[in-house]
């Protein structure tokens, strides 16, 4: 099933194409909200607000973009609306006063424990660094479609990502030796 | 910082070899988290939009409930005064129509209630 063809059948209430739907951007919408929600106990319950949401307003989805850039935005926006009722959204948190909580992050040396480490790692950046990351790297956004998604200036997201990704690094780098990386 | 000094340095990340930390920090990044899957999400999300939809028939309803109602209240008011009240000396008391009206209200909002109650104990 094409886009189109899957936004005309949710649109006209085909349970079948609810289905569909859901599954085919449920991955992208857990990536996003768990960058952003903090609680997994509040996640599934934002979750399934996402897509209550954008099968009510499919209608109105008139292909200016990709369904996912859309659908990827509308969870970001819904999650961050929650965050911020929740008062865990902090926009103006500096970076560089990041203070990691080590002990809770040291990593062994496996290559899986290094992927598991940064992932600690990004739950505690400012959330649109995290956001940010996410959309990029994992995701798989472009830059313009990160900035339909959050509204920010390009320049601003490049500036978060470099900087996200040297925050890492700085993190990382005292950890894990260099010659464990390459072996 | 410049675009293009930013880009430049984005770039320099991004072309890292395998074995160095922006590397291995990107090898990590675009490796999935942990992502908890649900078995219920879906008949959740089908769940909340009925309730939706019950909740917009059931507003809908009531809706026309009140309308109807303003407009008895209305037309009776319009018949009285046109009319004049001895015409209905039959109704001996308006207080009768006041307490009818009350009952009503309250009729209207116990099955508010009760199809909230409803929905909750669904939700």
């Amino acid at each position: 099933m094409d886009d189109k063809e899957m936004v005309s059948r949710v649109a006209g209430g085909d349970e079948l194409a609810y289905r569909q739907f859901i599954k085919q951007y449920e991955r992208l919408v857990m990536h996003i909200i768990i960058r952003i929600i903090d609680d997994p106990n509040d996640r599934e319950e934002v979750v399934q607000d996402v897509f209550v949401r954008a099968i009510d307003k499919i209608g109105s989805f008139g292909f200016q973009s990709k369904l996912s850039t859309w659908v990827a935005t509308i969870a970001y926006r819904h999650a961050l609306n929650v965050a911020k009722k929740n008062k865990k959204w902090n926009e103006m948190q500096d970076l560089d006063q990041v203070a990691f909580k080590e002990g809770a992050l040291v990593p062994g040396f496996e290559q899986e424990d290094i992927n598991r480490f940064v992932h600690k790692a990004i739950d505690q950046l400012p959330l649109p660094y995290r956001s940010i990351l996410t959309m990029y790297h994992l995701d798989g956004f472009s830059y313009p479609e990160i900035v339909e998604m959050t509204k920010m200036p390009e320049g601003t997201v490049k500036n978060y990502l470099f900087r996200a990704r040297k925050k890492l690094k700085e993190l990382l780098e005292p950890f894990v030796e260099k010659e464990v990386l390459l072996g | 910082m410049k675009k293009q000094e930013i880009d430049k340095q984005l770039a320099q990340q991004e072309k890292a070899p395998a074995g160095s930390l922006y590397g291995t920090i990107i090898t990590a990044l675009e490796e999935e988290p942990m992502v908890p899957t649900s078995h219920t999400l879906t008949d959740g999300v089908l769940h909340k939009l009925s309730l939706r939809k019950e909740q917009s028939k059931r507003r809908y309803w009531l809706f026309v409930l009140l309308i109807t109602t303003s407009f008895v209240v209305v037309g009776f008011g319009s018949l009285v005064i046109f009319m004049g009240w001895e015409s209905f000396r039959e109704i001996k008391d308006l207080s009768i129509y006041g307490i009818l009206i009350g009952l009503m209200v309250v009729l209207i909002q116990y099955l508010d209630d009760k199809l909230l109650k409803r929905d909750l104990k669904f939700s």
